[in-house]
């Protein structure tokens, strides 16, 4: 292909479209390991091997096709704080969660709708809760107490 | 290399100015990211809560539509990477169609989405939309994981549309601009969010489609 409206610099890059390919096909690579992979059962390794790979996609993206690889340590920091703050938020609130003992009213009152195949009503949750203490909003009863 | 028809005033050169660019753009990418991620951690909060019922709502969903469309979303992000080299070595053609190549697979995606959501609506399955006809044991909880899905999955949706809409802009662009080293650094920004996009895809992926399989 020619191209005729170019700017006069002499000294521009060749178009080298391999490295991206190369990288395209790993990509591809990855996605059929974690597509087969849901056609096995390994147990409590299939979550393991979906999120290791997609942890692994995403490195990759980032590196090559989003220009780290090239990039001044300024810019990776950017990067890199940006996915520190995510782990801040995931860490501690499943921190908080998964620290609870008791499970809810909710969840037993539910159990039991849903065995007789009929949505809770607010009063059988209050009923289950006893009394009732605070209206039930949207989403935040559901995990009081988990 | 000294480019001074295209830098801006407060910079001494081009590299300088993209740098600044390449920075900004990762800031508000981080903004994004976080915007999602209130949606990830209540996601886990739920999936962690309720185990059993979402990976029964799970496997409702089409696998062959979300893996597919991983390819498609991952072959887009090819096409993009090809763009900004493009844009380097002043390929001006060339990286006009690979502008509109990236925008087609974009719309590829949305299509496969979209017939998705109608298949799912169709089933019953989206509480938001007409009755809830969801056959499985934890019938209440599972539209919680129906709604999340529909509001992730929407989310990622617009900002596509978005991306798409930058991809178009871009080619528009490209088709008339007289110096291709300040397009180049245009294409490369637009290039950093389209691929965040695409990673944004590839956790929702096993986080919503693989759970428990």
């Amino acid at each position: 292909m020619n191209d005729h409206a170019t700017d006069t610099d002499n000294d521009l890059p060749p178009f080298k479209p391999t490295g991206a390919i190369v990288l395209w096909l790993v990509l591809l690579v990855l996605l059929g390991i974690t597509w087969a992979s849901a056609y096995v059962d390994l147990g409590m390794w299939n979550p393991v091997v979906n999120i290791g790979v997609a942890v692994l996609k995403a490195v990759l993206i980032m590196w090559f096709f989003m220009h780290l690889n090239e990039s001044g340590s300024n810019t990776r920091i950017m990067a890199i704080g940006a996915f520190f703050w995510l782990a801040i938020l995931i860490t501690i609130t499943l921190t908080d969660y998964q620290t609870r003992p008791d499970h809810s009213a909710y969840t037993e009152a539910s159990a039991a709708d849903d065995a007789a195949g009929r949505r809770a009503t607010d009063a059988d949750r209050e009923a289950v809760d006893g009394a009732g203490e605070e209206p039930s909003g949207m989403g935040v009863p559901l995990l009081r107490g988990q | 290399m000294t480019e001074p028809s295209y830098v801006s005033l407060p910079y001494v050169d081009a590299r300088q100015q993209e740098d600044a660019a390449v920075i900004g753009m990762w800031i508000f990418l981080g903004t994004e990211l976080l915007l999602f991620g209130g949606l990830f951690t209540g996601y886990l909060a739920y999936r962690s809560a309720f185990q059993e019922t979402f990976s029964e709502a799970s496997h409702h969903l089409k696998l062959w539509a979300g893996a597919v469309n991983t390819g498609v979303l991952l072959t887009s992000s090819l096409t993009m990477a090809l763009a900004v080299e493009a844009a380097r070595a002043h390929r001006r053609r060339l990286l006009l169609g690979l502008l509109l190549a990236t925008a087609l697979l974009g719309l590829v995606f949305l299509g496969i989405k979209g017939y998705e959501y109608y298949r799912e609506v169709e089933e019953g399955l989206a509480p938001f939309l007409g009755e809830f006809l969801y056959s499985g044991v934890y019938r209440e909880r599972a539209e919680l994981f129906f709604n999340m899905y529909f509001a992730m999955t929407g989310l990622h949706a617009l900002h596509l549309s978005g991306g798409i809409g930058l991809m178009l802009t871009m080619a528009f662009i490209a088709r008339r601009a007289p110096h291709l080293g300040r397009l180049r650094r245009q294409v490369k920004i637009s290039g950093l969010y389209w691929h965040f996009v695409d990673v944004v895809w590839v956790f929702l992926f096993p986080l919503l489609y693989l759970l428990d399989r």
